[in-house]
């Protein structure tokens, strides 16, 4: 191997230097920006120099892409407004608490440099660092895979990031501070930065991506030897193509063979790894046809069960920490904290529409995009007017009005609400009182508060707007995996029946009239749930009026049906050749997979199955469970697991357990 | 050694147990102009086996040279479907219900493969060939009429046999262009003659006592509920756990039916939500083995119908009826199921 061809290796966006590129680097990941930010400490040590150069390079062209966005008669005040690290200090304890570069983008210029500036529950971040403490301590006990999984934005890397440096006592690192901090096979010795990351390299002359992946971490593990003091901590962030079954597979292979490393005695056990999973659901794409196909998997959610094989996760030396959107308080106390820093900015935004805005863009539980469109929004506004949009937002007037201002800002500016699929199914099925002042009875006791049509209207308009489109496959399962849940189980038996009804009915409907079942079978619901009499005498059987949610179990069902229907016709060709005769494929479901089962399990002579092993096929029904569990409040309602543990195991375990929480205190 | 409803099936049409006029009939139409036919009737009544003594009159022993093949078959929106066909080289038989709902194009293309294909052995004592679609009632309706402009069209070389359970399903103008055969389900006592023919020929051991003798018999006759197949498996099963038979043998019904007569029981004893959680979680277990949701609701209704009030049994049809369609025109059928469940719930509730 020569040395070009290594050069060759190395992330190309290391090699970006034009300005243009750095712009559009901003757009597309927080991780790639990172490349022209300065950590607070290297201001410190010389800020002339560094201050200096940064803003030649990257401020200028700021300005001007700016300019392109705002009116062109408003530039030069845009320019004044920009905000400057020179000019505008802020506070002073504010600025030891962010990393207050130059003139970057507050996403950059806010990064937390210490926990408290974290827009994370303090308990989350608490499992965090003693979770990473022990692994940096590394006794042979100690974990070596952590996983910290969550959806976009939910603060994972920058607590990481914290936690590392507030144990190992050194400052915070941003990712691309220097380029010996990613991964080179060649030049992986010198990082000093404490935290080595992998990157998916580009391009590949020589080695294939998985291979790539084995010569990092084996780097890492030979690393550890050379420098015995050092505390280092690696880092996957940047997954391979996992969608590639075969390159999952490969993953998964290598991190296991981490995991299951065995140490020779005296040896120092290997660096801590961290997995960051940005997980997302997709909805919609696995029902595209995909149904009566056994041959496609295609579905591009990604989970950290679905990434990681089951040997991992179960693995005694893997961690997991699942992080949640962003809590709508925590994350509007490091947007007010923005705002507090950037009083130049928000001089001539009204506070009622700032605070709509804060609290509409905090609803989203995405931390990074909150703080992108504030900075985008407070930039393109004038004298509370929108030059972008044209949209007055005044004081006062519209403030308490039924059709809330907000909601017209968000579809402009935000990230479109995060109607998660169970949030959705809690708003149909519980019903939501976000928008209306009856969230303020919320909290007393066991008492729901009163939800009006108007409640009822705003929560079924926002769960189609998310998921109308996939009505069919994923939300009316899941509505329908929950609703009984509904009040608490104390809803009578002909609610439920006719509930049962709505969902019968829809299904029956046209795929063409999608839309409209959609609504109907939303609104019905909903109305009947709410309307329902509660039945004297029957008290809740379930403590708090929320309960865990579970996922639907269609998915997992259709799955075991081909798997099952494979067997069947595998048995079918077998004995179809052997006796001259094809048997219906009901017939074997129905008689022999069960009467062949006994006699062959009696009689091994006997040729019913493939493989001659005595068993009933995929085994008996009924088996699972007797119906006496059920019944006697071990599986009852309360615990709902009835079937995850006979259907629903693989693949969606985790889901099950999700707990939802109305309105903003998912954190809790 | 194959199971013994495989090994005792009749392979000739005069070896055929009951029926016997129909097996005469059958006969007599081989030596005349065959024309399309659709045999129907109850499972375990012996379609197959007389439409498979059938072909074996009209062809000879050739037709039970059979080859089992898959074939993929790509769809026009490019999905590949794997399908079983089984043939001879006189006659192919097909199961639409692999295919799924592209079932129109694959049998068209099928049926006009082997329709443009002259019969190429001369000695052949047919100039056709035989195409056997098993399940027709599942066919869909799209399917069905492609097949009556392809039994016009190719009718020279091509003789079609339809299996079905019932003509319900099937168009009209399939059934005015075929012969309808209706095969019954054996009577207890056929059932009975044909176990004690078979247990014979096995050596089973059996009660010496001649009551005894028949009682086991019509026993297993009862408990197969007029379906053949059923009671011979049964009856293998229990030889095959017990050595021998008598009376007092346990007749093991098949696992599903017992998890939904208890549903049944356990429905008509109490009622909560709990119990709609239970029946979910039954449901849900049923139909990911692949038992067909109509035979769920069929089986369950009817022993609803044992387990309730006199005055309810009218309301569970009725549901029974409205679910069943639905079960039909829906895709979703764990919906219909449960609906069902929670309104028969309701109903006996009601009525109690």
């Amino acid at each position: 191997m020569n040395r070009p061809t290594r050069t060759k290796r190395k992330p190309v966006y290391h090699q970006l230097s034009s300005d243009s590129e750095i712009e559009v680097q901003y757009e597309i990941k927080k991780r790639i920006g990172l490349s022209c930010v300065i950590s607070k400490e290297s201001i410190e040590s010389n800020p002339p120099k560094s201050s200096k150069s940064l803003t030649r390079s990257t401020g200028s062209k700021k300005q001007t892409t700016l300019t392109n966005f705002t009116n062109p008669n408003s530039s030069s005040s845009a320019y004044s407004r920009i905000p400057r690290f020179n000019s505008d200090p802020g506070d002073v304890t504010f600025k030891k608490e962010y990393n207050t570069a130059v003139d970057v983008r507050w996403l950059e210029k806010y990064r937390p440099l210490t926990s408290s500036a974290l827009a994370l529950h303090p308990r989350k971040y608490a499992e965090l660092k003693s979770q990473l403490e022990q692994m940096i301590r590394k006794t042979s006990a100690s974990p070596r895979l952590l996983v910290l999984s969550g959806p976009a934005g939910s603060a994972k890397t920058a607590a990481l990031r914290v936690a590392f440096s507030e144990i190992t006592g050194t400052p915070v690192i941003t990712a691309t501070d220097s380029t010996t901090s990613t991964f080179d096979p060649v030049d992986i010795g010198g990082s000093d930065r404490g935290i080595l990351e992998w990157s998916t390299p580009t391009h590949l002359e020589d080695v294939s991506m998985m291979n790539a992946l084995q010569d990092f971490l084996s780097e890492a593990r030979r690393k550890r030897t050379m420098n015995v003091t050092e505390k280092t901590l690696v880092l996957i962030e940047d997954l391979p193509n996992v969608f590639h079954p075969e390159t999952r597979q490969k993953f998964c292979n290598e991190l296991y063979q981490w995991l299951d490393l065995s140490l020779p005695v005296g040896e120092l056990p290997l660096p801590p790894l961290v997995l960051i999973v940005s997980e997302m659901i997709i909805a919609g794409d696995e029902a595209n046809g995909a149904i009566f196909n056994k041959f496609s998997t295609i579905n591009d959610s990604l989970t950290v069960e679905k990434l990681l094989t089951r040997d991992i996760l179960a693995h005694p030396f893997t961690q997991r920490i699942k992080f949640n959107p962003i809590a709508k308080t925590i994350a509007l106390k490091s947007l007010k904290a923005i705002v507090h820093a950037e009083p130049a900015a928000f001089n001539n935004i009204t506070s009622s529409s700032l605070s709509h805005f804060l609290n509409s863009t905090a609803e989203g539980g995405d931390i990074r995009s909150s703080i992108c469109t504030l900075e985008f929004w407070a930039q393109s506004s004038e004298g509370g007017r929108h030059l972008l949009f044209d949209m007055p937002v005044r004081s006062g007037e519209l403030g308490e009005c039924s059709i809330t201002p907000t909601r017209y800002h968000s579809s402009q500016y935000n990230r479109p609400a995060n109607v998660g699929l169970f949030h959705a199914v809690g708003k149909i099925i519980y019903g939501s009182t976000n928008d209306s002042l009856a969230s303020k009875s919320k909290g007393k006791g066991m008492d729901r508060p009163q939800l009006t049509d108007q409640d009822d209207n705003n929560a079924v308009m926002d769960v189609i707007q998310q998921w109308g489109q996939w009505w069919r496959y994923k939300l009316s399962p899941a509505i329908f995996e929950n609703y009984l849940g509904a009040r608490g189980g104390s809803l009578g038996l002909d609610v439920l029946g006719s509930c049962a009804d709505i969902f019968s009915m829809e299904d029956t409907m046209p795929v063409a009239l999608d839309q409209i079942s959609c609504d109907v079978e939303m609104r019905h619901l909903r109305n009947k749930i709410r309307t329902a009499p509660d039945i004297i005498g029957v008290k809740p059987t379930i403590s708090s009026s929320y309960q865990p949610l579970k996922y639907p179990q269609t998915w997992s069902m259709i799955t075991q049906q081909a798997r099952e229907r494979e067997k069947i016709m595998g048995y079918l060709e077998t004995t179809g050749g052997l006796c001259g005769i094809l048997k219906g494929q009901y017939d074997a479901i129905l008689y022999h997979r069960y009467y062949d089962g006994i006699i062959t399990r009696q009689n091994p002579q006997v040729v019913g199955w493939l493989d001659n092993k005595p068993r009933v096929l995929g085994g008996g029904i009924g088996s699972g469970h007797t119906t006496e569990e059920i019944v006697d409040g071990k599986v009852g309602i309360e615990s709902r697991d009835i079937e995850r543990s006979k259907l629903n195991e693989d693949t969606w375990k985790q889901h099950s357990i999700y707990r939802f929480t109305d309105g903003d205190d998912i954190e809790d | 050694m194959s199971l013994w409803v495989d090994k005792h099936r009749p392979r000739y049409l005069e070896n055929v147990d009951y029926h016997i006029e129909l097996s005469q009939r059958l006969k007599s139409l081989t030596t005349s102009d065959f024309p399309h036919i659709l045999v129907y009737g109850p499972s375990g009544a012996g379609k197959k086996t007389r439409v498979v003594a059938t072909l074996k009159e009209l062809f000879g022993p050739a037709v039970e040279k059979i080859k089992i093949d898959s074939r993929v078959f790509t769809t026009p929106s490019n999905k590949k479907l794997e399908f079983t066909i089984v043939s001879s080289i006189y006659h192919m038989e097909i199961t639409p219900s692999d295919m799924g709902s592209f079932d129109r194009v694959v049998i068209q293309d099928l049926l006009k493969e082997v329709a443009q294909t002259q019969q190429v052995d001369l000695q052949a004592k047919q100039k056709f060939k035989v195409v056997v679609i098993n399940e027709a009632d599942s066919l869909t309706r799209d399917a069905q009429a492609a097949l009556r402009r392809t039994m016009e069209k190719y009718s020279p070389n091509l003789r079609l046999i339809l299996l079905a359970n019932t003509t319900s399903n099937i168009i009209a103008p399939i059934k005015s262009r075929t012969l309808l055969i209706r095969v019954a389900a054996p009577t207890n006592d056929e059932i009975s003659t044909v176990l004690a023919a078979v247990s014979k020929r096995e050596r089973v051991p059996l009660p010496s006592n001649e009551a005894d003798y028949q009682t086991v018999f019509n026993n297993i006759a009862f408990a197969s509920n007029r379906n053949l197949r059923k009671a011979l498996l049964i009856l293998e099963a229990m030889y095959a756990q017990n050595g021998s038979l008598n009376t007092s043998t346990p007749i093991p019904p098949p696992d599903w039916e017992i998890v939904i007569t208890k549903l049944a029981a356990d429905i008509a004893s109490d009622r909560s939500v709990r119990r709609i959680v239970q029946a979910r979680a039954i449901l849900y277990e049923l139909i990911s083995h692949c038992i067909p949701p109509n035979i769920i609701l069929k089986t369950l209704s009817f022993s609803l119908l044992t387990n309730v009030q006199p005055l309810v049994k009218p309301d569970i049809i009725d549901l029974a009826a409205t679910y069943d369609h639905r079960l039909r025109l829906g895709s979703k059928s764990i919906y219909h199921l449960e609906a069902f469940v929670a309104k028969v719930m309701t109903a006996i509730e009601k009525k109690s």
